[in-house]
């Protein structure tokens, strides 16, 4: 009977009712949900150079595995708060997934990974604005679209 | 004291010999005034005699200027008739003429021009005479005789007309001397009022000097009113010092008898004071041994408490070392996390929920164990703190008791001094005493005389007022 009914169900179906990864962290004091899958490595702070004449969200490059990474605050870009730029135990940089870029955000901390379902992502409503909303356990929370960062 | 009371003493003389001076001064100018109105008017009748005398030979010179026409009526006669009848009349006539002429030579204040002039009129009226003798005589012819007549007439006309001169001459005489006697009569006028301005002056002057004489001695007599007056305030206030001294002496004389009795009383509780030396200082000896024991046991208990503080350092070394540990296990419990999320976000392994939850629970672990140890810290803090606060407070004691070991031995040694101390005041209080009763004697003797002077002061307040009263009375004289 559950063969049976795993051959009816449709590619669509099957999409919908998949589980992504969504990484919970805090930026500014305010809990954000990233795409695991848009994140290549969470690293502990690491020393910082500062880019004289810079733009203000660019905190410093770091060096990365022998790669140099930008770190940005992803609150002076968006609507949300800016974070804490100042390394503490819970500081992590999360190292965003892109071809060509090699660009990190700064999170105050890292909560955890939670699994959810496809339709909630689908249903956030992404008009390429990177924020969006997410119904989570029966409560509103915000979610970080880090390739629209990077357009 | 009035300031006012200083007066210059110099050249005093009394308002009597004043008052005495200024009368005879006054009477002599006064009798002065007398003879100088008396020698002005003798001058004055001695002048006006000397007017009458000039008027009087004015008189008889024109007395005898009117004689001499009764001389023309006999030659008139004669002339008509020439005969030795009327020749008598002219020689009675002219006798009459020589007569007056006589009288009139006699006047002094004729000049020697005007005797001349009637020296020749007198020579013109006997020439006169001899002519109308030639007539009578026939010497002459009687028709002649009118010129003769004639020649006579102008010869007594002459003479008139001389002695209309000499009348001129001392009507002029008359009236120079009236001036004269006029000038004089002004300038004795004028001297008689000087000398009396000047007796009037001097009056003044004497009564401005009796006068500043009598103020002089006003103020002094107010002054001497002011003077007895603070005498008086003065002697006043003296006499009540006097009676406050008196009582005052009274009570002191009181209080020194007091304490004569009570420095006989000082020898008995000097002795007992002696006895307490003794006593405390015995006391003072048990003392100091007492407290040297408890000394030896509280620094005991400071060596107990010192190992206290050392203990609880020790469990706070420990404590922070395992603190150290759990941060070194919260160290590998993230990383173990780090890694599983990396993982997660590499391939998505079932591990990493587990792996997050055991990092979750060693997190919590940690941090109970962190809390419990801060307690622990905590509370060897306290106990160290308490230790300290302890061993400083064994600390004072232990000060305070050495303090109180010094002061035990202090009284001790003090009430040894004391005990010899006690036999030197007793003989000290006892010669007091005898000191006493002398200094006694001689406050009695000073205390009548104090009374002695408040009455002398009483009788010196009565003259003083006397004095005042009798100041007041020549004020009001003066």
């Amino acid at each position: 009977m559950p063969k049976s009914k795993e051959t009816v169900v449709t590619g669509a179906e099957k999409q919908q009712h998949e589980q992504i990864d969504l990484i919970r962290v805090g930026i500014g004091g305010k809990q954000v949900f990233i795409r695991s899958s848009e994140i290549k490595e969470v690293l502990r702070p690491k020393p910082l150079t500062p880019v004289p004449m810079g733009p203000e969200h660019m905190i410093g490059l770091a060096n990365v595995h022998g790669q140099i990474v930008c770190i940005i605050d992803a609150g002076s870009v968006t609507s949300l708060p800016p974070c804490h730029r100042e390394a503490t135990a819970r500081t992590r940089f999360l190292l965003l997934r892109h071809a060509v870029m090699h660009v990190g955000i700064w999170v105050d901390e890292v909560s955890k990974i939670q699994q959810v379902d496809h339709s909630l992502l689908a249903n956030s409503g992404n008009n390429g604005d990177s924020i969006s909303h997410i119904d989570i356990e029966g409560s509103a929370c915000d979610l970080l679209h880090c390739n629209a960062l990077l357009h | 004291m009035n300031a006012n009371s200083k007066i210059n003493l110099g050249n005093q003389v009394s308002l009597k010999q004043l008052a005495n001076r200024n009368f005879m001064l006054s009477l002599f100018l006064f009798i002065v005034l007398i003879g100088i109105v008396f020698f002005a008017s003798i001058r004055d009748n001695t002048s006006t005699g000397e007017l009458l005398g000039v008027y009087d030979e004015q008189f008889r010179v024109g007395q005898f200027k009117g004689s001499i026409s009764d001389v023309m009526v006999p030659i008139n006669d004669f002339t008509m008739l020439p005969n030795a009848k009327n020749f008598g009349k002219i020689k009675a006539s002219i006798k009459v003429f020589g007569d007056r002429y006589n009288n009139i030579k006699t006047i002094s204040s004729l000049t020697d021009k005007d005797l001349n002039s009637i020296e020749q009129m007198n020579m013109m009226m006997a020439q006169v005479l001899d002519i109308a003798k030639d007539v009578a005589e026939g010497k002459i012819p009687a028709s002649q005789s009118s010129q003769v007549a004639m020649i006579a007439q102008n010869l007594v006309l002459t003479a008139q007309s001389k002695l209309e001169t000499i009348i001129k001459n001392m009507e002029a005489g008359l009236a120079l001397k009236t001036v004269e006697r006029k000038k004089q009569a002004t300038l004795q006028l004028y001297i008689l009022l000087g000398f009396i301005v000047l007796i009037i002056l001097l009056l003044e002057f004497l009564n401005r000097r009796l006068l500043a004489h009598a103020q002089v001695v006003s103020k002094a007599s107010s002054n001497i009113a002011e003077s007895a007056g603070d005498i008086v305030e003065a002697n006043r206030v003296q006499t009540n010092i006097t009676e406050q001294q008196s009582r005052f002496m009274d009570k002191v004389i009181k209080g020194l008898e007091l304490i004569s009795v009570a420095g006989a009383k000082i020898p008995v509780a000097t002795g007992k004071l002696e006895k307490n030396s003794s006593v405390i200082s015995s006391f003072s000896k048990g003392g100091v041994v007492e407290i040297n024991a408890a000394l030896t046991v509280i620094n005991q208990a400071r060596a107990s408490v010192d190992s206290l503080t050392a203990n609880s350092r020790d469990i706070s070394d420990n404590a922070n070392q395992v603190l150290q540990s759990l941060e070194q296990i919260q160290d590998v419990a993230d990383e173990a996390n780090l890694l599983a999320l990396n993982a997660s976000i590499d391939g998505g392994s079932s591990i990493t929920h587990e792996v997050q939850r055991m990092a979750d629970q060693i997190r919590g672990y940690t941090d109970d164990i962190r809390t419990s140890i801060s307690g622990v810290t905590n509370a060897s803090g306290s106990v160290t703190k308490s230790a300290r606060e302890s061993i400083t407070h064994v600390d004072k004691s232990v000060e305070v008791i050495k303090s109180t070991t010094d002061m035990l031995s202090r009284i001790e040694t003090l009430s040894e001094t004391n005990g010899q101390s006690s036999v030197v005041i007793v003989k000290a209080i006892e010669q007091q005493n005898e000191r006493n009763k002398k200094i006694l004697h001689v406050l009695k003797h000073i205390s009548q005389l104090l009374h002695s002077s408040d009455d002398k002061l009483q009788a010196y307040q009565e003259a003083s007022t006397r004095l005042t009263e009798a100041s007041e009375s020549l004020q009001n004289m003066s």
